[in-house]
C-alpha cells in the first residue's frame, strides 16, 4: 500500500524538523531578543542610556557639535554614518569607516560633544542582530545561506504541519496538560504553532525577501542589464561618485560640515510639506569627506508611526550643496519596504513590539516542544532496543535550545562583570557566549551518554540563576530599575523586566520538571534511565 | 489615557471575549466547568450562537483596532494580539476543565 500524502508529510515534518530545528531555534531566539536590540544596547552600555537635554531631536547647533566632534575623531574618514537620536537611542550614534576599512563606533553627547566608544560592547545590535540573520558567520556569505536554507525549511515545515494537523480549527484552543506527557507536548506544539501561524509565515517570508538580493543577485541586475550602480540608484537611491582626486583642505571640510544642519532642516521641511505631516531624517551618511566629490546622503529609514521603511533618500554633492538625487521608492518597492518593515520592527509602537516578542517566544516553544515530543514518543522504544539516537537527540536538544539560552544569560552576566578598562572587552563578552554554549552542548552529551538524570532540570536552574544574577548585577552596578524609573529611562527598565520574566518562567519550568511525572508502568523504567 | 488608548483597550477586551466565545463553541470546551454555566445564563447556549457572537466580537475588535491605529498597525496588532491571547486562553481553559 502506498503511503498517503499525510504520511509523507509526517515523515518530512518529523525528520526535517529534527535536523533543521536547532538552526531555527537559534534564529527564533535571537530574533526575539533582537525585537529589543536597542534596549539591550542601553542595558549593556549604561553610559549611552540618556542625555542631559531633551530626548530625540537635535537642534542645528547640537548637530554641528556632533559633526565637528566626528571630524576631530577621524579627520580623513572614508565613510561616516550617523543615526540621529530616538527614544530608544537617546545619543546620536556614529560609525566611522577608515580608508583601510577599519570601523569605529561612537555615541556622542550632543550637548557636551563627549564621545563614548561603541567598542565597549557589541550589545543587541552588534551581536544578537547579526546572529539572527547570519549566525555571525561572515565568510563567503555562508551565514546568509544557512539562514536561507533554514527559512525555506521553516516554510515547508509550516505547510507540512498544516497538512498533518487534521483538526486544525476544531482543536484550535486545545491543550491537555493532565494527559500523558507525549500528548501534552503534542498539544503544546500544535497550540504554539497554530495560534501564531500567520505570524510565522509572514516573518519567515519577509525574512527571505529581505535577503533576496543576496541569494539571487542576478535577478535584480538582469533588469538593469548588469549595471549595479543603476540598480542601486533605482532600488534604494544609493549613489556613489568616484573620488575626483581634488583634496579639500581642513577649512573647506569644516565649512562643509557646518552647512549640513541647514541642509538637513531644509530637506525635512520639504518632506513635511510633501507629506502634510511632521517628518524627520533619522540617518545621515557622508562619503569621501576629504574629496571634492564628497557625498551627503540624508535618509528617513524608520519613520516613527509607520510600518513601511526607507521612505526618503536624498543625495547631495557636499561641497556645492547640489541635490543630485531625491529618491522616493516606486509603489512596488514601497510595498516591499512595508513587508520588510514588518520584519525589522523598528516602528515606534511598544505594545506591538511586545506582541512580536511573545510571537517569537511562541516560536521557540513550538520548536522546543517539537523536539520534546520526538523524544517522548520514542523514549520507550529506544530504551527497549538500546538505540543511541535518543541520547544524541536529547543532548542536541538540551545544548541547542537551553544551551543557547544559558549562553545568552552568561553573555549578559559577562557584560556586567568584565571591568571597563579591559582590552577587547566586547570580544571577551562574545567569547563567553560561545564558550558557555559549547560547554553546555558538551555537558549535555556527557550527561546523555552516561544516562544521568536531571538532563533538563540542571540547565533550567542554571539559566534561571544566570538571569537572576544578570538582573542583580545591573541593580548593583547602575541602580537598575529604581534609577531607570527615576530617570524615565524605559529602555534598560524593559530588559530588567524581561529578565525577571525569564526568572519567573525558569522557576515555573523547574517546578514542573521536579513534579512527579504521570507515567505508565510500562515506560517508568525508561524515564528513570534518562 | 487618550481616546485611542481607550479604543485599543476596548478592542483587546472584545478580542478576548470573541476568542472565548469561539473556544466555548467548540466541542472540547463546550461544557467548560467555569465558563459554560455563565455563558448559558446570558443566553449563549448553543454552539451556533456562541460562534456567531464570537465572530461579531472578533470583527468588532478588528474594527476598533483599525480605527484607533490605522489599517497597517491595526491589522498587524489584531493578528499578534489574537495569537498571544489565544495561547493565554488555551492555557486558562485547560486549567479549568
Amino acid at each position: 500500500m502506498t503511503p498517503s500524502i499525510r504520511q509523507h508529510m509526517a515523515w518530512f515534518h518529523t525528520w526535517f524538523g529534527l535536523v533543521i530545528g536547532f538552526l531555527l531555534f537559534s534564529v527564533f531566539w535571537t530574533g526575539t531578543l533582537t525585537v529589543f536590540d536597542k534596549e539591550f544596547d542601553r542595558w549593556m552600555h549604561p553610559e549611552s542610556r540618556s542625555v542631559q537635554s531633551q530626548c530625540c531631536s537635535l537642534t542645528a547647533a547640537q548637530l554641528e557639535t556632533v559633526l565637528l566632534k566626528v571630524h576631530a575623531l577621524a579627520p580623513e574618514p572614508a565613510n561616516i554614518r550617523f543615526h540621529l537620536p530616538t527614544a530608544r537611542t537617546p545619543m546620536p550614534s556614529v560609525r566611522i569607516t577608515e580608508h583601510d576599512n577599519t570601523l569605529k563606533t561612537y555615541y556622542i553627547d550632543p550637548d557636551t560633544g563627549k564621545a563614548l566608544p561603541g567598542e565597549y560592547t557589541l550589545g543587541g545590535t552588534g551581536f544578537f542582530f547579526p546572529f539572527h540573520y547570519k549566525f555571525n558567520i561572515a565568510w563567503m556569505n555562508v551565514g546568509y545561506y544557512m539562514l536561507g536554507i533554514a527559512g525555506l525549511a521553516m516554510l515547508t515545515l509550516l505547510i507540512s504541519g498544516v497538512v498533518l494537523h487534521r483538526k486544525l480549527l476544531a482543536e484550535f484552543f486545545l491543550f491537555r496538560p493532565k494527559k500523558n506527557r507525549a500528548r501534552s507536548l503534542l498539544d503544546l506544539h500544535n497550540l504554539s504553532s497554530v495560534v501564531a501561524l500567520p505570524f510565522y509565515i509572514t516573518i519567515t517570508f519577509s525574512g527571505l525577501l529581505i535577503l533576496f538580493s543576496i541569494y539571487f543577485q542576478w535577478a535584480t541586475l538582469t533588469a538593469f542589464d548588469g549595471d549595479k550602480a543603476a540598480s542601486q540608484k533605482a532600488m534604494s537611491g544609493f549613489i556613489n561618485l568616484p573620488p575626483s582626486g581634488f583634496v579639500e583642505n581642513d577649512n573647506q571640510k569644516l565649512a562643509a560640515l557646518k552647512r549640513i544642519p541647514a541642509i538637513v532642516q531644509a530637506r525635512e521641511a520639504a518632506w513635511s510639506a510633501a507629506l502634510g505631516e511632521h517628518t524627520t531624517a533619522d540617518a545621515i551618511n557622508i562619503r569621501n569627506l576629504g574629496d571634492s566629490n564628497a557625498l551627503l546622503e540624508i535618509r528617513r529609514v524608520f519613520p516613527e508611526r509607520s510600518i513601511g521603511m526607507s521612505t526618503h533618500t536624498d543625495t547631495f554633492l557636499l561641497h556645492t550643496d547640489e541635490l543630485l538625487h531625491a529618491h522616493e521608492p516606486k509603489p512596488i518597492k514601497s510595498f516591499t519596504h512595508w513587508i520588510t518593515g514588518l520584519h525589522f520592527i523598528q516602528f515606534d509602537h511598544a505594545a506591538l513590539r511586545v506582541l512580536y516578542a511573545i510571537g517569537g517566544l511562541l516560536g521557540c516553544v513550538m520548536i522546543h516542544t517539537g523536539f520534546l515530543f520526538w523524544l517522548e514518543s520514542r523514549r520507550v522504544q529506544h530504551h527497549t532496543r538500546k538505540l543511541s539516537g535518543f541520547a544524541v537527540v536529547q543532548a542536541l536538544s538540551v545544548g541547542g535550545t537551553l544551551g543557547m539560552m544559558i549562553a545568552t544569560a552568561a553573555f549578559l552576566v559577562a557584560n556586567q562583570l568584565i571591568p571597563h578598562h579591559v582590552a577587547n572587552r566586547a570580544t571577551l563578552e562574545t567569547d563567553v557566549f560561545y564558550s558557555v554554549w559549547v560547554l553546555a552542548i558538551v555537558w549535555a552529551f556527557i550527561n546523555a551518554v552516561t544516562y544521568k538524570s536531571k538532563q533538563w532540570l540542571t540547565p533550567t536552574w542554571l539559566f534561571t540563576a544566570l538571569c537572576a544574577l544578570a538582573w542583580l548585577l545591573n541593580q548593583i552596578n547602575t541602580g537598575g530599575m529604581v534609577t531607570a524609573l527615576r530617570l524615565q529611562e524605559m529602555n534598560s527598565f524593559a530588559i530588567d523586566v524581561g529578565l525577571l520574566f525569564m526568572v519567573a518562567s525558569g522557576v515555573y519550568a523547574a517546578r514542573k520538571l521536579t513534579a512527579p511525572a504521570r507515567v505508565s508502568r510500562l515506560n517508568k523504567e525508561a524515564f528513570e534511565c534518562n | 489615557m487618550q481616546l485611542n488608548d481607550w479604543l485599543l483597550s476596548l478592542g483587546m477586551a472584545l478580542l478576548y471575549i470573541g476568542l472565548l466565545c469561539t473556544a466555548l463553541s467548540q466541542q472540547k470546551h463546550f461544557r467548560h466547568r467555569h465558563w459554560a454555566g455563565r455563558f448559558n445564563r446570558i443566553g449563549l447556549r448553543s454552539p451556533g450562537v456562541r460562534r456567531l457572537t464570537g465572530t461579531f466580537a472578533l470583527l468588532g475588535s478588528a474594527g476598533l483596532m483599525v480605527f484607533s491605529e490605522g489599517w497597517g498597525f491595526g491589522l498587524v496588532l489584531w493578528l499578534m494580539a489574537a495569537a498571544a491571547l489565544a495561547a493565554l486562553l488555551a492555557w486558562m481553559l485547560a486549567h479549568g476543565n
